[in-house]
C-alpha cells in the first residue's frame, strides 16, 4: 500500500535488509530443493546407528515439549534391525507428510501405495461392506512394504520399508501397529 | 500335478477360507474360482487394480523387485494375493475370515499351492 500512494510501484527495489537472511540464506537455490536438502540434513543417513540418531534428534526437542513429534515417531519406528524407511503419506493426494531413513524412492512408492489403497477402498465401497483397511503388506524379492492407514485418521497412512533378509513380516507389522498408536499429528 | 480347480478347492478347505480364485491381472478376468463369493467379479477387478498399481510403482522406481505376495487386513477379513512365479500377470487370490483363519498358515499354503499350480 505504501508503494501505490507514492505513485508508480517500484518493482524489485525493496530494501534488502527487510528479508530474514537467516532463513533464506541462499537465493540461488530452487526453494524446493533447498527445503528437501534441509529435510535430508535433518534426517540422519542410513549408515548412522539408528539408536544413536534417535537419541541426538530427540534431545533438543525434549526441552520444548514432552509430547513426541512426527519426526521422533518416524525415527523411533525405523529404530530396529532391518528397517530402511518410514514415511507418513496422505492417501488423498499421495504426498509425503514426513519421512525418515532412505534407500527407496519414497515419492514414487508413496504415490503407488495411495493408488493401491484407493483401489481397495473402491472395492469395499462397491461391495457395500463396512470393513476398514487395517493394513496392506507387500512382500517383494528383497523388501517388505507395510502400508497402514492410521486408526485415528484413515486418510493418512504409514509406509514402512524393511529389508527382508534382516527382519520378518511379523516383526515389521508389529512395529507398524505400535507406531500407529503413538503417532501424533 | 493338481489342476487349477483342484488347487483352488484345496485352498478353500483352509480354516476360515471363504473363497479362492485365479485372476488374470491384464484383463481382470477370473480364470477359475472356488468357494462362495457372490461378488467375485468386483473383488477380482479391484484386486487387479491393486496389483497393477504396485507393479507400476516398482517399474517407475526402476527397482529390480518382483511381488512375492500382498496381504490385506480388513476389519473382518484377510485377503492374500500371490502372483504366479511362472506367470506374474496371473495371481492367486484367497479371502479368509479374520476370526477363524491363521494368516501365517494360510500364507504358507497359498505359496505351496502357487508353486504346484499348473495352468
Amino acid at each position: 500500500m505504501a508503494d501505490t500512494t507514492r505513485g508508480i510501484p517500484r518493482l524489485g527495489r525493496r530494501p534488502k535488509e527487510a528479508e530474514p537472511r537467516d532463513v533464506y540464506d541462499n537465493y540461488d537455490d530452487d526453494p524446493k530443493t533447498s527445503w528437501a536438502a534441509k529435510l535430508d540434513a535433518f534426517v540422519p543417513a542410513a549408515d548412522v546407528k539408528p539408536a544413536a540418531a534417535a537419541a541426538t534428534a530427540a534431545a533438543p526437542v525434549a526441552e520444548e515439549s514432552s509430547a513426541p513429534t512426527l519426526s521422533d515417531n518416524l525415527l523411533e519406528l525405523i529404530n530396529f534391525e532391518g528397517a530402511m524407511t518410514a514415511a507418513l503419506v496422505d492417501s488423498d493426494s499421495g504426498m509425503i507428510l514426513g519421512r525418515a531413513g532412505n534407500g527407496v524412492e519414497m515419492d514414487l512408492a508413496a504415490a503407488g501405495a495411495s493408488v493401491m489403497l484407493k483401489a481397495r477402498r473402491t472395492t469395499i465401497k462397491t461391495l457395500g461392506l463396512a470393513d476398514e483397511i487395517d493394513d496392506l503388506l507387500v512382500t517383494l524379492t528383497s523388501q517388505l512394504h507395510i502400508i497402514r492407514p492410521l486408526a485415528s485418521r484413515p486418510s493418512i497412512f504409514l509406509y514402512m520399508v524393511v529389508d527382508r533378509a534382516k527382519s520378518s513380516l511379523a516383526m515389521a507389522r508389529f512395529k507398524a501397529t505400535e507406531a500407529d498408536a503413538k503417532i501424533v499429528l | 500335478m493338481p489342476t487349477v480347480a483342484e488347487s483352488l478347492d484345496e485352498l478353500v478347505t483352509l480354516s476360515g477360507a471363504q473363497c479362492a480364485a485365479l485372476v488374470d491381472s491384464e484383463s481382470g478376468m477370473i480364470l477359475g474360482q472356488s468357494g462362495f463369493n457372490p461378488d467375485m467379479e468386483v473383488t477380482a477387478a479391484g484386486n487387479t487394480e491393486l496389483i497393477r498399481s504396485q507393479i507400476r510403482a516398482l517399474r517407475s522406481q526402476g527397482q529390480d523387485e518382483a511381488i512375492d505376495d500382498i496381504l490385506i487386513t480388513l476389519t473382518n477379513q484377510y485377503d492374500i494375493l500371490r502372483p504366479l512365479k511362472a506367470n506374474p500377470s496371473i495371481f492367486l487370490f484367497v479371502t479368509l475370515d479374520k476370526a477363524k483363519a491363521n494368516l501365517a498358515l494360510a500364507r504358507f499354503r497359498v505359496s505351496e499351492c502357487e508353486a504346484q499350480l499348473a495352468l
